[in-house]
């Protein structure tokens, strides 16, 4: 009998999955702007996983006699204000862009979709409390926030990644609290509170399970921010600290020298700008796909 | 309606002391002290545990944590913002010296987001699938995808440094002035680049959704040129949405001061937080984002009282 049940339960896995992914491949298909900006995407994180192989420098290594050269056969971006060659330090960029945005969006969706689910689910004095600290964080106008957290706990990848991560966690709840609001009402939250699941197990296995898509879709477009955030946050002084390849880090320091030597800002922005773009675009291909509005 | 504003007001002052308490305790987490910043070890003499405690003890910073929080919140109640440590003058006083400043950029970098916004909006929606809106639907996408420092440098790039037609940064006289109104274009269209994209896309969506209501049939059917059925019938409604989106993206563009003053050396609140930060100044810290703070708060009670005005299906109850 176990046995039937667990196959009968594999299929039902591989059907919904089929479903899925019969639905991406359609919508893929459909939107080639969003198909080409999947295929960035895994473009950017191939570039962050394998960026010792890509770059043909060492990104720290300068050399005096080569400093502020424009874009030549040996150096594709030219060379920054200290010789070192801006296409390494660009690719090496990559890495730790992809790094504090994945990790400050785990950060954000588990604080973001705890609070959420807390919140929507329990309703009540939880969901008062909860969404009253929700609104607080949202009163502050958005940067204030990160560069608040990011200057608190000292320049560095770990602050930044807090910063982020807490920027990012009204979004999640919001979110989360506006699905599980509707989930929550659904026939089978009913027939396994019926059942006598305990509410951990609801949580997880029911409601979770059932409002991933939402959550992937602002995963991708939050992605997008962290992004945009990270280089706002180490322009300004408070986010990674030198001479990490940061790419927001690179123009401010590189500023001085954009009169005689435009490149040096050319480069690092534009790696900042299509990689949003890219993470905007696919976001924007998500919520068409699963047809998602926040609540 | 005035139980509604009283209500609203109120929130906004939990909001705000909410907002007070969160700035205050995490900058006692922040490592480091003002003092130390204000006279580094390499001083020598400077640096006595006498000197030290002397300075500690005038800015309250020997007491406790809960009772440096008491003492500030009285302060605060009688709008006393403290002094900056490093300059010794009232906080106060510096944030309204350059309160002007952020007002002046924010509402000309609105201003500049909504002037685009609008009819670019307007035109992609009523021409869906044209040249125009396929146009307008990338420009959103790249204005929401630049960042906004980048924008800003290249601007000061071909502006100022190539074509020398605008000043690279600062603020000069009034804004009226031939002068002032140099200056502040580079940084209002930067600062209006960041919520122009997001703005746009709405006024696209909101007059696509709207120019598909019967009413507009109706407004058509009885003869009214295409214009008037428009801008009197379809805009009106669509403008709903668009209104609360404005609120939101004010606090986007308080919050982009700080970079556009960075990028620009626009003398106002954003890049006195900065400057606060580098310093250690707490006073200053905490001054800074509770004023921008309280902007925001204020323009979002001001939406949601506007509200009522612009969609009469809106009541306050």
């Amino acid at each position: 009998m176990a046995w039937v049940r667990a196959r009968s339960a594999s299929a039902g896995e591989r059907r919904r999955e089929s479903l899925f992914g019969r639905a991406l491949r359609r919508t893929l298909k459909k939107s080639k702007l969003t198909a080409l900006s999947a295929i960035l995407t895994l473009f950017i994180v191939g570039v962050a996983i394998f960026a010792p192989q890509i770059a043909p420098y060492d990104p720290s290594v300068g050399n005096y006699r080569t400093m502020l050269q424009p874009p030549s056969p040996t150096h594709l971006f030219g060379t920054d204000e200290l010789g070192r060659d801006i296409l390494s330090r660009v690719v090496y960029g990559t890495r730790i862009t992809v790094t504090i945005g994945i990790t400050a969006l785990i950060v954000g969706i588990v604080f973001g979709v705890t609070i959420g689910l807390a919140t929507g689910y329990f309703g009540g004095i939880v969901d008062l409390v909860g969404m009253r600290f929700i609104d607080i964080l949202l009163s502050f106008p958005g940067i204030l926030l990160a560069i608040l957290i990011s200057s608190t706990f000292g320049g560095g990848l770990l602050p930044v990644i807090i910063a982020i991560g807490l920027y990012s966690v009204p979004t999640f709840a919001r979110i989360t609290r506006g699905s599980v609001l509707v989930t929550r009402e659904k026939g089978f939250v009913e027939a396994a509170r019926a059942i006598g699941a305990s509410t951990p197990r609801i949580l997880l296995r029911h409601i979770l399970a059932n409002i991933q898509g939402p959550i992937l879709v602002y995963a991708t477009l939050r992605m997008a921010s962290a992004v945009l955030t990270t280089a706002f946050l180490s322009f300004l002084g408070v986010g990674v600290a030198p001479p990490a390849p940061e790419w927001g880090l690179m123009v401010n320091t590189a500023r001085d020298f954009m009169r005689d030597a435009p490149h040096v800002i050319l480069f690092p922005g534009m790696a900042i700008f299509v990689t949003v773009l890219v993470f905007n675009l696919l976001g924007d291909g998500l919520r068409d796909l699963f047809d998602v509005q926040q609540r | 309606m005035l139980g509604y504003i009283v209500r609203r007001l109120l929130t906004g002052v939990l909001v705000l002391f909410g907002v007070v308490t969160i700035v205050f305790f995490s900058l006692q987490l922040a490592p480091g002290d003002p003092i130390s910043m204000l006279i580094p070890a390499e001083a020598g003499g400077g640096s006595s545990p006498e000197i030290v405690a002397a300075l500690k003890a005038k800015y309250g910073l020997d007491k406790p944590v809960v009772v440096q929080y008491v003492i500030y919140l009285k302060n605060l109640a009688k709008l006393d913002l403290g002094r900056s440590i490093s300059t010794d003058r009232p906080v106060g006083e510096a944030l309204l010296a350059r309160y002007p400043a952020t007002l002046e950029l924010t509402v000309c970098g609105l201003l500049v987001a909504v002037l685009i916004a609008l009819p670019v909006g307007i035109i992609s929606a009523v021409r869906q699938n044209s040249v125009i809106d396929n146009v307008s639907r990338v420009l959103a996408l790249a204005t929401t995808s630049i960042p906004s420092f980048w924008l800003g440098l290249l601007l000061m790039l071909l502006f100022s440094l190539q074509l020398r037609w605008l000043p690279a940064s600062g603020r000069a006289g009034a804004l009226w002035s031939w002068d002032g109104l140099k200056h502040i274009i580079m940084p209002a269209v930067t600062l209006g680049a960041m919520a122009t994209g997001i703005l746009m896309r709405l006024v696209r969506s909101a007059m696509l959704e709207v120019l598909r209501a019967d009413y507009l049939n109706t407004a058509r059917a009885k003869g009214l040129r295409e214009r008037t059925v428009i801008y009197r019938h379809a805009l009106r409604n669509a403008l709903i949405p668009v209104v609360t989106v404005l609120g939101l993206q004010v606090g986007t563009l308080l919050g982009g001061t700080v970079v556009i003053e960075t990028v620009f050396a626009w003398p106002g609140i954003g890049r006195y937080l900065i400057w606060g930060i580098m310093a250690k100044d707490f006073p200053v810290v905490q001054g800074a984002v509770l004023a921008l703070t309280l902007g925001f708060v204020i323009v979002n009670i001001l939406v949601d009282v506007i509200y009522c005005a612009v969609d009469p299906r809106v009541t306050y109850n």
